[in-house]
């Protein structure tokens, strides 16, 4: 046997089974996705909608609607509290930027040349993006907190002077 | 034993798939909280970290980043946040 052989052998099996696990589970959803044919076995023709399809689009459409619910800023506030991605200190500093940004508003409505409307969202979108890109490690909370942005843009422009 | 080796990896891949976020470690905190505030730091990790406190609750610590500069990170009791570089 060649000399270059024995690495493949040590390592070859171990890998292909790891690399099988890894693509399996989404190449199941995939399959499921592509497969044409009813559970009856019958071919789909094109334009008819199955119950399978139904079904798939309710479920779509109820996704949709939970993604389009407004979040609650407490338990949006709650979650990122109790967030692991984020590390303490970090928190603290972006509370500290959030407290500046809350007195901004409130300079604002005291006395509109202060600050423009726009500087406020810009200040604003820079902190939100700060905070997202924090959370590259909790994606949900992320993606949460980005669906939520006019949410919080307008409870921030509801503060009181 | 073919299925029971595929199982095997299946499970393993899905295990790769779903695990959790490592929680960060103090010396990530304080690079990115050095970061965030505008201070080049060389690095996501600081070394030799120092850490007091007063009696009225402020906390200052101070850590050098990976490019050699040291900074000192300064928490009021009310949980305000400044950096400031030492050197």
């Amino acid at each position: 046997m060649p000399k270059g052989e024995a690495p493949n052998r040590r390592y070859g099996w171990p890998l292909a089974i790891l690399l099988v696990g890894l693509l399996t589970v989404p190449a199941t959803a995939a399959w499921s996705d592509c497969d044409s044919t009813d559970p009856s076995g019958t071919t789909r023709q094109q334009g008819q909608m199955t119950k399978t399809d139904k079904a798939v689009v309710d479920a779509g459409t109820a996704a949709v609607e939970a993604e389009s619910k407004s979040f609650s800023m407490d338990e949006l506030i709650e979650r990122l509290k109790k967030s692991d991605a984020i590390g303490f200190l970090t928190k603290l500093t972006l509370r500290s930027d959030a407290v500046d940004l809350v007195d901004m508003v409130k300079a604002y409505k005291r006395d509109a040349s202060r600050y423009s409307l726009a500087d406020l969202h810009a200040r604003f979108n820079g902190l939100l993006l700060k905070v997202l890109a924090l959370l590259n490690d909790d994606p949900k909370l992320s993606k949460d907190i980005s669906m939520a942005r006019e949410d919080i843009w307008k409870s921030l422009m509801e503060v009181k002077a | 034993m073919k299925y029971t080796i595929l199982f095997v990896g299946m499970f393993a891949g899905m295990l790769c798939l779903a695990s959790p976020a490592q929680a960060v470690t103090q010396a990530e905190d304080i690079a990115t909280t050095i970061i965030l505030r505008g201070y080049a730091c060389g690095g996501r990790t600081v070394s030799n970290i120092s850490e007091s406190q007063d009696a009225k609750g402020n906390k200052t610590i101070r850590a050098t980043c990976p490019n050699g500069k040291r900074y000192q990170i300064h928490v009021t009791a009310d949980g305000r946040v400044t950096v400031r570089p030492l050197n």
